[in-house]
């Protein structure tokens, strides 16, 4: 193995068994999507700062780690190793986050985990009954949910201030990066209208990217992954609506066609289940409707800006460009979408 | 297969091949093909050669290593030349023609010596026992111009290898026939016998070279499956079967063909690439830096 990750290794070791020499038949390179170094220097969560992973096996080829290798220059791993770190420690929380260790040189971070075993919710998703999905889904959000609030008092650093968030506040950067990529004016006004009519929201650090590939199941419990996000947003149901998408997405059907907001509000059976799961979270955590319609449109429109902002090419965000149009569409046609997306609230 | 991607924000990346923005101008897909060199067991990293690379990843070397010359295949007369990295502005790229058959360099001088899509040159249009000797040559040469310790990186497309591509039908009867055959050499008492070079299926390419790598002095041969090809390495397991059968279980939920493959020992049949690392034997003591000379 190469020296300078070895180095980083050791000085991630926990048992000591990362010291020395590990067998060349005993490490995979998974998920390579970058180069370290990479071609472009920038600092920040770009995509070409996503380098690659590494699963270490131990005795009889068994996962032992499970390792992120990320250029020096992102931004995002050494706040995963915090937040890991700290929900580990946290004996409420301790199962749903793996040992974590980081370790950092000129050119490369490490983060070193204990290899976190379990069925990822992507293979199932698409293979459940209506109410087993329903049921999975209420169970994985409330978890998530619990992760957000304790998270507030195990990282008090990461928020990003005391008093409540004012939406509109929060989505003008991402509001004025969807708008570069073509919005027009009076679908601008559209989305801000909205967005302000849902006010202040409490303050919630959201997970950031809760979809189905970053869940496992494993022993009767749910566990999460890929905190590289983590407390990027702060506003509540973020992850829901996001979780919520990406589970449908993968339940495709072949015959639904359109974007997210027209399967939401279409009379499938799969899209009253949606419906119902957000309206459930919304009343969890206080919300009306107006605010959990806020919170999808700002929702759709980070989600569209961040891609655009990581700088990937434009078939990724266009597509949630367009889906960001046609909300906006749909609210200056006089769409009940409040009623229409979340029931009778 | 499935290849579930770490992230919602990464999925997209998995479905196409879009042209990129001016932005994400740098992300190519031939970047994550230098991330092997975190795995080679390289102490040093002065000089490398790179044989038939060129372009972004002849400077996605020139990001790990002081200096690269980069040998072009000897066709075009073009004078020898010198570019700079530029992107990367890590280090500077000196470019040459000539055959990897007989390297223009002193002994012992380069740190690694990289060789991309290896088969790519002779694979389509060389007999298997041709290409073998040529093989051997060219891994003679790379472990001539390699320090004590230095590593060869090859990365092969399977489909080069000459003989049948394996399709479904072909996967199928390829499988009868080795049972067939290993059942044979079984109850003849013969079933230690190397296999020849000759039978040309996936099988045997990883043998082959393992043993024409040995046979060219290199002391230790690593090999590695590249999936799903040495252009896109998302995955770089190790040729054992306990590896891939890790890597294979991460991908589907279920165990399926290509699990019992793997499990059966017949994983060379599941991947399109092949990576091999092979080291020169180590010094005994740490050599002073040599200055690269053409050999006249």
């Amino acid at each position: 193995m190469n020296p300078k990750l070895s180095q980083l290794l050791a000085a991630c070791s926990v048992d000591g068994d990362l010291v020395g020499r590990i067998r060349w038949s005993r490490i995979l390179i998974l998920q390579n999507y970058g180069a370290i170094p990479p071609a472009v220097g920038k600092r920040g969560y770009y995509v070409w700062n996503r380098g690659f992973n590494l699963l270490l096996l131990g005795r009889g080829g068994v996962p032992r780690y499970f390792c992120k290798c990320r250029p020096a220059a992102d931004q995002n791993l050494g706040r995963e190793t915090a937040v890991l770190k700290a929900l580990n420690r946290d004996p409420e929380l301790s199962g749903v986050a793996p040992r974590t260790r980081g370790a950092r040189s000129e050119e490369l971070q490490l983060q070193v985990s204990e290899f976190v075993p379990g069925q990822a919710y992507a293979f199932s998703v698409p293979r459940l009954g209506e109410g087993e999905w329903a049921e999975s889904m209420r169970d994985i959000l409330t978890v998530a949910r619990r992760v957000s609030t304790r998270a507030a008092a195990l990282l008090p650093d990461f928020m990003a201030g005391p008093g409540p968030v004012v939406l509109h506040e929060v989505a003008s950067p991402a509001l004025k990066e969807v708008a570069s990529a073509g919005l027009g004016e009076n679908q601008l006004r559209a989305l801000d209208a909205a967005i302000r009519r849902a006010g202040t929201l409490p303050r919630l650090l959201q997970h950031g990217d809760l979809w189905p590939a970053n869940i496992l199941w494993h022993r009767g419990s749910w566990r999460l992954l890929d905190f590289e996000s983590f407390g990027r947003v702060q506003v509540p149901l973020y992850d829901v609506h996001h979780f919520v998408r990406t589970c449908a997405s993968l339940r495709g059907r072949s015959e639904m066609t359109g974007g997210w907001l027209d399967r939401l509000v279409s009379g499938d059976r799969e899209a009253a289940v949606c419906r119902e799961t957000i309206r459930r979270e919304a009343c969890e955590l206080g919300l009306n409707g107006a605010q959990a319609l806020g919170m999808l449109l700002y929702y759709l429109v980070d989600i569209a800006a961040h891609f655009r902002v990581r700088g990937v090419p434009r078939a990724f965000w266009e597509p949630l460009v367009v889906e960001v149009r046609r909300a906006a569409d749909r609210l200056n046609a006089g769409a009940p979408l409040e009623e229409v997306v979340l029931g009778q609230a | 297969m499935e290849h579930p991607a770490t992230s919602s924000r990464h999925a997209p990346r998995d479905a196409a091949q879009p042209a990129e923005p001016d932005d994400g101008a740098a992300w190519t897909t031939d970047h994550p093909r230098s991330n092997w060199l975190w795995v080679a067991d390289l102490t040093r990293w002065e000089r490398a050669l790179a044989i038939h690379g060129g372009g972004a990843l002849a400077t996605a070397w020139g990001r790990h290593f002081g200096f690269v010359h980069h040998v072009k295949p000897a066709r075009a007369a073009v004078a020898v030349g010198s570019v700079s990295s530029g992107e990367a502005g890590t280090a500077n790229i000196a470019m040459t023609r000539a055959s990897p058959r007989v390297l223009p360099y002193r002994d012992e001088v380069f740190d690694c010596v990289m060789w991309e899509s290896a088969l790519q040159q002779w694979g389509t249009t060389t007999r298997p026992a041709e290409l073998t000797a040529v093989l051997g040559e060219v891994f003679g040469e790379c472990g001539r111009v390699l320090r004590p310790g230095g590593c060869l990186y090859l990365s092969i497309a399977v489909a080069a290898w000459p003989g049948p591509p394996v399709g479904v039908g072909r996967l199928v009867a390829g499988i009868t026939r080795i049972l067939r055959r290993v059942a044979g050499a079984m109850l003849r008492g013969d079933a230690r016998r190397p296999i020849r070079a000759r039978r040309t299926d996936r099988l045997s390419l990883l043998r082959t070279m393992r043993r024409l790598l040995t046979q060219a002095g290199f002391t230790r041969v690593q090999a590695f499956y590249l999936d799903p090809s040495y252009h896109q390495p998302w995955g770089i397991i190790p040729a054992r079967r306990g590896a891939v059968l890790v890597y294979e279980r991460r991908q589907s939920r279920r165990v399926g063909l290509r699990w019992w493959l793997a499990w059966l020992g017949l994983h060379p049949l599941l991947y399109g690439s092949q990576m091999f690392l092979a080291y020169t034997r180590e010094p005994e003591t740490q050599p002073a830096p040599r200055r690269v000379q053409r050999r006249r």
